[in-house]
């Protein structure tokens, strides 16, 4: 399901436009793909800021100061075609149909106006099989790195059947320790972020 | 719960791995280390630290079809960031899991000390490491088989592996008796029970003769163990019964214990020589005036200057050589004073028409052990370091003619290895130099005479004498210096610290040297009946089948001999 379109974008992030149900705009690090097309390629990211902006007149800036606001003015102003801005860091892609997804940046940026689709679990589970994504994520700037790293790695806990849970939250700790292994307070919060995330069947201990 | 873990997680632990014979058990990969430091293997997060132990063997492969066999010296915890030993993380379950093989992690040391080639049934010393990255398994039963339990002529299986109880342990005793060797070990840890059957072993295999200066009674007929509990000394091994001689220097304390003996050794005063109280310089406090006063009185009377040299009544010629001041009268009596400590050992008689030393060179020649009993006397020190070096300095000489001889054309001498006790006394640094213990452990083996140094204090024994020992089978040491003694003369020794500190109290030793392919701890056998099995032949006396039979009905055994 397209969830939203391409505003603008780079080699490392994209934005994309939606306006859809609240309900099924993409959380924060969810792992959304746009296909290219021309290429045949896919390019996926992870969601890392949702920005709501203002109409071009200012009348929600308006309309949260005024007194006497009424509920009809507030209804009439969320049905302007005001898009949600959804912004996304670039995290791999597949360079061809039936070709192993590679994490790292796309060798071209995806095209304005593409249609972006949310990962399904099935998605989430295979993209999140290899765990080289962390580094680009750890490497990002003006990103809540730690945050969207954890986000990232709940849901790929919650895309895989809970016998497979802990197996997983173990290796995503064990490759966050490679990499943060100098800087272990950091670590130790992330590590933090992802307890009692995963079923753990060997104690009956379900969590999340 | 730990034991479960160990099990359900890692199944091949020591116990295991015999049941599960062949399959290997990855432990880890190398990550440095140097041939003469050894080898660090981070250990993989899988493999449980527990279930290893220093003294283990492991195996590496090499990048061709080379295996690399090692011994594990230590095993230590550590960490990629020194912050976290500072400052460990608030733990959970999965926040420690995720440590643990990360930024936490074992390290075993490994001492490479073989190589097995593929193809190749022998294994080499090594001279060279494997390279990063290899992995390192623990050695399988097969592997630790084919290193030690080669059974040829002239071995014996001194115990087991204690990582495998199935192992059998093997030592090439022709080497053993080639170079001086040690048992050390500090007290009630069992050097006698390995000593005892170690020589029976000797003998039975026609290896060497031996002769036992037995200070405590216990290698000749009837060795004390712990409870009163007695067992069989050398003389009652039956397969081996007539090859040994006792001679006791006590009749009184023999005839006591119902320990039969060949002939009670005497030391007549004219047979007595200075060298022989030379030796005794250290016991007996004689200073380097007496000890020179001493070949002057003997150049002085020849064969009665100890005859002289103890009488009460001063001579004319004893006032003579006073007078003219040849020895200063205070030195004269408090050498007489001192070597009338002498006179009160039975077995030094003033007229003896017996050369005890030449009946027990005899033997020795003819292929039989002897062992001198000391009776009451094992407990006077004078007369222990006394009646050893005399007989050793006397065997030493013939020895030294006969092979002489040898190179001649004459008869070679049947090798021989004397067992000393407290040998301490014998080769501490101030005297190792004086006495003939001293000379025998530097010669080696040149005149067929090697030396077999039981004692509980190595670090009192001359390094230059420690440094030429071949093979060390070392028990339990609690003091540092001990310890640190037993490596001395060994390259890369020290690496093995950590091993020999881990020993138990009781049945396991180090053995390290000439005499096995590499170092391996082993717990040894116990001594008793199996081991009088192997010296009767297959079949059991009625008396000791009974004694069988009591145990396995779980009933006390008598306070005779079991």
């Amino acid at each position: 399901m397209i969830v939203g379109k391409v505003l603008h974008a780079n080699m490392r992030s994209f934005v994309f436009g939606t306006r859809i149900p609240e309900s099924d705009v993409p959380t924060f690090g969810a792992l959304v793909q746009t296909h290219n097309p021309y290429r045949q390629s896919t390019i996926y990211g992870l969601i890392y800021d949702i920005a709501i902006n203002d109409d071009e007149r200012g009348m929600a800036k308006l309309l949260s100061v005024a007194e006497d606001a009424r509920d009809q003015d507030i209804e009439w102003l969320r049905n302007q075609l005001i898009p949600l801005e959804v912004s996304v860091l670039c995290v791999g892609y597949r360079s061809q149909a039936g070709q192993p997804i590679r994490q790292g940046l796309p060798p071209q940026p995806p095209i304005a106006l593409h249609g972006i689709e949310s990962c399904d679990a099935s998605e989430t589970a295979v993209f999140t099989e290899r765990l080289d994504f962390f580094r680009l994520v750890l490497e990002s700037r003006d990103v809540p790195i730690d945050e969207l790293l954890a986000a990232a790695i709940r849901n790929g806990i919650e895309a895989r059947p809970k016998g497979r849970q802990k197996e997983f939250a173990l290796a995503c700790g064990r490759e966050l320790a490679r990499l943060l292994v100098k800087d272990g307070l950091r670590l130790e919060g992330l590590l933090r972020r992802l307890q009692y995330t995963y079923a753990d069947e060997s104690t009956a201990r379900i969590v999340n | 719960m730990a034991d479960n873990l160990l099990s359900d997680r890692n199944p091949f632990t020591p116990a295991d791995r015999a049941r599960v014979s062949g399959r290997r058990d990855r432990l880890g990969i190398v990550v440095g280390g140097s041939l003469n430091e050894g080898l660090d293997i981070k250990i993989d997060r899988e493999t449980i630290i527990e279930g290893l132990a220093v003294g283990s063997y492991v195996t590496i492969d090499g990048q061709t079809d080379r295996r690399f066999f090692g011994l594990v010296t230590d095993i230590s915890l550590d960490s990629v960031d020194a912050n976290i030993q500072r400052m460990p993380p608030a733990l959970d379950e999965y926040i420690a899991q995720v440590y643990r093989g990360t930024a936490v992690y074992g390290i075993l040391h490994v001492k490479p000390m073989l190589v097995l080639e593929a193809g190749s049934p022998d294994p080499r010393p090594i001279r060279t490491v494997p390279t990063h990255f290899t992995a390192a398994y623990r050695a399988t039963p097969e592997e630790v088989h084919e290193i030690f339990a080669v059974e040829d002529q002239g071995s014996y299986q001194i115990g087991q592996s204690v990582d495998d109880e199935s192992i059998k342990i093997n030592l090439n005793l022709e080497q053993f008796v080639e170079r001086s060797s040690a048992v050390f070990g500090r007290s009630g840890t069992g050097k006698t029970f390995l000593t005892l059957p170690l020589l029976a072993n000797v003998i039975k295999q026609k290896v060497a003769s031996v002769l036992v200066f037995d200070m405590h009674n216990d290698y000749g007929y009837t060795l004390k163990g712990d409870k009163s509990k007695k067992y069989k000394g050398l003389k009652q091994l039956a397969s081996i019964s007539s090859s040994v001689v006792v001679v006791t220097l006590d009749e009184e304390s023999s005839r006591a214990r119902h320990a039969s003996y060949e002939f009670a050794l005497t030391i007549g005063y004219d047979q007595i020589e200075p060298e022989d109280i030379e030796s005794l310089q250290g016991v007996l406090s004689l200073s380097d005036v007496q000890v020179n006063a001493l070949y002057e009185v003997k150049r002085k009377f020849q064969r009665n200057w100890i005859r002289n040299l103890l009488s009460d009544e001063n001579d004319a010629d004893v006032q003579e050589m006073l007078d003219k001041k040849q020895i200063m009268s205070g030195t004269y009596f408090a050498m007489q004073r001192k070597l009338k400590r002498l006179l009160k050992f039975s077995f030094v008689k003033e007229q003896t028409t017996d050369d005890a030393v030449q009946r027990i060179v005899n033997q020795l020649l003819e292929g039989r052990s002897v062992v001198v009993e000391f009776g009451r006397y094992g407990n006077d020190l004078p007369a222990y370091v006394f009646v050893a070096n005399y007989i050793t300095r006397r065997i030493h000489e013939k020895y030294v003619a006969m092979k002489e001889a040898a190179e001649g054309g004459g008869a070679e001498p049947h090798q021989l290895v004397i067992a000393v006790e407290e040998a301490h006394k014998f080769l501490d640094p101030s005297v190792a130099g004086l006495t003939i213990f001293g000379t025998i452990a530097r010669e080696l083996r040149k005149y067929n005479v090697t030396l077999l140094i039981v004692d509980q204090r190595p670090s009192q024994i001359d390094a230059e004498v420690m440094s030429q020992i071949g093979t060390r089978i070392t028990c339990a040491l609690s003091d540092e210096k001990d310890i640190n003694a037993v490596f001395t003369g060994m390259s890369g020794g020290s690496q093995l610290r950590s091993v020999l500190a881990s020993l138990d109290s009781k049945q396991q030793a180090l053995i390290m040297g000439h005499a096995v392919p590499m170092p391996v701890v082993v717990k040894t056998r116990e001594y008793g009946q199996d081991v009088y099995m192997e010296f009767t032949g297959a079949v059991r006396s009625s008396a000791e089948q009974h004694a069988i039979n009591q145990r396995r009905l779980g009933r006390s055994d008598d306070e005779g001999l079991i």
